[in-house]
């Protein structure tokens, strides 16, 4: 038994990816802790308490960086290291150079975090940290190419898995994007200034921050899923063709889709119409994806009824293509004239990261805890709670924000019989005060489902270190009596 | 070629995706540097005063461009509530832009001289305290932290080393003087960066403050730094229809020698005015 089990960790560095799984909740917790406050804020301002570092302004980064660069960034790098390994069947390269990017990423996330509390932005959305960090967290992805690259050359195998497409565009898609876009004069330490100005510099921006959503938070996630849905479903992809199709024309479309987050301003119409056509061809790879995920099932759909880890996977890809229909919609000019500047979009961003990006993660980390520590997860049952509360959290979150953005839309442009118009501003923030309440407690929900989550991890954990002393002891006592 | 071609080779296929992901951006990104007509020929747009651009320092620091957008769309509400859409110009020395993404609040590309600065600073302090409904955060630490004005040249250095045109030559300034004309100019020039900033202060400061503590100077330095200066750009297209609520003149230059200050805000009266 002691030896079966030692096998695997000297086949494989299971070490680093047990790091960043643990990693991934402690971010998940916090990140998601955060926005339930901010989220409370707006329904509760006094909640601001009059504290810097405790106003919307400044959390509001806070949040979002520890649960993209946190969360999905460590859930990335914990499924990325195991599943190249897997696919590649060699071991991680360069154990130390992936040592430093834990250290390095985690590192950079907690800074970063830490930065905005004090005021320390550079006023870009989603590309917040100032230059050092954009230095530091640069070295940290040189490293973990370098380490992915070559862990691909070391395979024993001749094919490079669909999984790992995915992974590498993404790697070098953040690479590129994280480069242009944080490009700036710096003054001190603590402050810079834009190389790009206005009408270029926004551009640049939304390049970079509808791909951080394309590439971050789809492309990695789906190499994620093109591994743990097979796996667990314990069936082959759908389709190889439909893999390949959707692989090259989601990572080609994805990067014309930016200027989208600009309709109507003063960004010329043709690049916004070129984005906006963009983004609606861009429906085809995007649902490309969901079909062969979801296809994969086909013919073991029972499963759905007995294993709860395939309801998450099932579920989150089914959000992936509710998100992925929205968005061209929320991409054409006219709707957008409604939905821009609205909790609209709000509710968008998060049908994808909760529904998508969160859920596809757990049940990939439910997948991944048992082979990582070697023992089976301490609940189903728990798993069973944490999906019910995340659904409902995301649901009362989602309809929340439909009903908050579409609501403030059209009174926005509504007028009287004389011409006037209907509301005022301030009207239409009264109005959002009832959604800002749900939203907050479907937040909650997904909190909750969370805590839940790190319960049955650390119950998990706790009995495999538990399992380990005794397989320890015994052998101890054996070694004395001889 | 066969997929079977690339899949079985890293370096093909790190390469190809190089290629595939840089098509977007080159064909939308690079253009919009190279296009003349891409940022449309504005009368009266001029960089940032030291003043002002502590206070944009302020703005963004804050993450006021998480809540409010300094971006005006052209539909008939918002020419309405906001004034006239906002042209590319405007930003021209936004580093970074503030257009923002989403409106909690309203937008405030326009909203400089709309209300008076006492209005401003109530509203700052305590936003519920002028607006019940408002869901704004206080910010009254805003009121007595001290202003850090010793790096303001170094700033300017920046800025300039992006193409900001700040003068430190004397023919710099020539070009600036002929461009913006002189008050602006001498408020552009980084040598004086410092008594710019305090000159632009002193003067701007209406009677209202002029009464209360030195604190007020400070205030006054951010209040008077609110959303950028130029109120209404007429275009040398002339379509500049200005909103009703935006009956402000447009700023040719900068007015600091006069009683009004750059933004028009100590020019109106205007507290507690309902906002559409």
């Amino acid at each position: 038994m002691a030896q079966s089990s030692a096998l695997p960790a000297e086949q494989y560095n299971y070490d680093i990816v047990r790091k960043f799984t643990i990693m991934a909740m402690v971010w998940a917790v916090l990140g998601m802790s955060v926005g339930v406050y901010i989220a409370s804020e707006l329904a509760w301002p006094f909640l601001n308490f009059d504290i810097p570092q405790l106003t919307f302004g400044r959390l509001r980064p806070v949040h979002t960086t520890l649960v993209i660069f946190g969360f999905g960034g460590s859930a990335l790098f914990a499924t990325s290291y195991y599943v190249v390994q897997r696919t590649c069947q060699a071991r991680l390269a360069f154990p130390w150079v992936a040592e430093f990017t834990f250290w390095g990423w985690t590192g950079g996330v907690a800074l970063g975090a830490l930065s905005y509390v004090s005021g320390i932005t550079q006023g870009r959305e989603y590309a917040e940290f100032e230059w050092p960090l954009d230095i530091a967290i640069t070295l940290v992805w040189v490293s973990y190419f370098a380490v992915y690259v070559e862990t691909i050359r070391r395979r024993s195998q001749p094919h490079i898995y669909v999984a790992n497409w995915f992974y590498l565009a993404f790697i070098v898609a953040v690479a590129l994007l994280h480069i242009f876009n944080n490009l700036a004069v710096p003054i001190s330490l603590t402050k810079s200034y834009s190389l790009f100005s206005g009408v270029q510099d926004a551009m640049t921006q939304w390049w970079y921050g509808h791909n951080a959503v394309g590439f971050f938070l789809t492309a990695a996630f789906l190499g994620m899923m093109y591994y743990f849905v097979p796996k667990q479903a314990g069936r082959p992809v759908y389709s190889y063709r439909l893999s390949i199709i959707h692989f090259w024309a989601l990572i080609f479309l994805y990067m014309w889709a930016g200027g989208h987050h600009l309709h109507w301003t003063s960004l010329p119409d043709w690049v916004s119409t070129l984005a906006a056509t963009f983004s609606i061809i861009l429906l085809m790879p995007s649902w490309g994806g969901m079909i062969n995920g979801i296809m994969t099932l086909s013919g073991a759909w029972d499963k759905l009824r007995s294993d709860p880890i395939m309801l998450f996977l099932i579920t989150s890809l089914s959000f992936y293509g509710m998100s992925t229909f929205e968005g061209p919609l929320m991409s054409l000019k006219s709707v957008n004239a409604l939905s821009h500047y609205t909790d609209w979009t709000i509710g968008h961003v998060h049908s994808g990261a909760l529904g998508w990006v969160a859920l596809v993660s757990f049940g990939s980390f439910y997948h991944l805890i048992p082979r990582l520590w070697e023992k089976k997860m301490y609940s189903q049952t728990l798993i069973y709670v944490h999906f019910w509360l995340a659904t409902i959290g995301i649901v009362l979150y989602i309809t929340s924000m439909w009903v908050a953005g579409i609501g403030q839309g059209l009174m926005l442009r509504s007028f009287d019989d004389y011409g006037n118009l209907a509301y005022t501003f301030i009207e239409t923030v009264e109005f959002m005060h009832t959604p800002y309440v749900w939203r907050a407690l479907g937040g909650a929900f997904f909190v909750s489902g969370v805590l839940v989550m790190v319960y049955n991890m650390a119950m998990t954990l706790r009995a495999a270190r538990r399992e380990q002393a005794d397989v320890e002891a015994k052998l101890a006592a054996k070694l004395a009596k001889a | 070629m066969r997929h079977e071609h690339i899949e079985t080779n890293s370096g093909l296929m790190l390469l190809l995706i190089l290629v595939v992901i840089s098509i977007g951006g080159l064909v939308e990104i690079v253009p919009l540097f190279y296009i003349n007509e891409t940022i449309e020929k504005v009368d009266g747009v001029r960089p940032y005063t030291p003043l002002e651009l502590r206070g944009r320092d302020i703005y963004v620091r804050e993450g006021c461009y998480l809540c409010h957008s300094q971006q005006i769309r052209p539909f008939r509400d918002e020419w309405l509530r906001y004034g006239h859409y906002s042209l590319a110009a405007e930003s021209q020395y936004d580093h970074p832009f503030q257009w923002g993404s989403k409106r909690t609040g309203p937008d405030l590309a326009r909203l400089g001289g709309k209300y008076s600065n006492q209005w401003h600073v109530q509203h700052l302090k305590a936003p519920r305290s002028v607006v019940p409904q408002s869901i704004m955060p206080n910010y009254p630490w805003l009121l007595n932290t001290e202003l850090d004005t010793s790096d303001v040249a170094d700033r300017m250095r920046a800025l300039r080393a992006t193409g900001v045109p700040y003068s430190v030559t004397q023919a710099e300034y020539e070009a600036n003087v002929k461009k913006f004309g002189e008050a602006v100019a001498v408020q552009l020039d980084i040598s004086k960066a410092r008594d710019s900033l305090f000159n632009q202060t002193a003067s701007g400061i209406s009677t209202v403050f002029q009464a209360r503590s030195p604190r007020w100077k400070r205030w006054s330095l951010i209040c008077r730094c609110w959303g950028p200066w130029w109120t209404s750009p007429s275009t040398t297209k002339a379509i500049s229809p200005r909103s009703v609520n935006n009956q402000r003149p447009p700023s040719g230059g900068l007015d600091g020698a006069s009683d009004r200050c750059p933004t028009g805000c100590c020019g109106s009266p205007a507290w507690k005015t309902p906002s559409l």
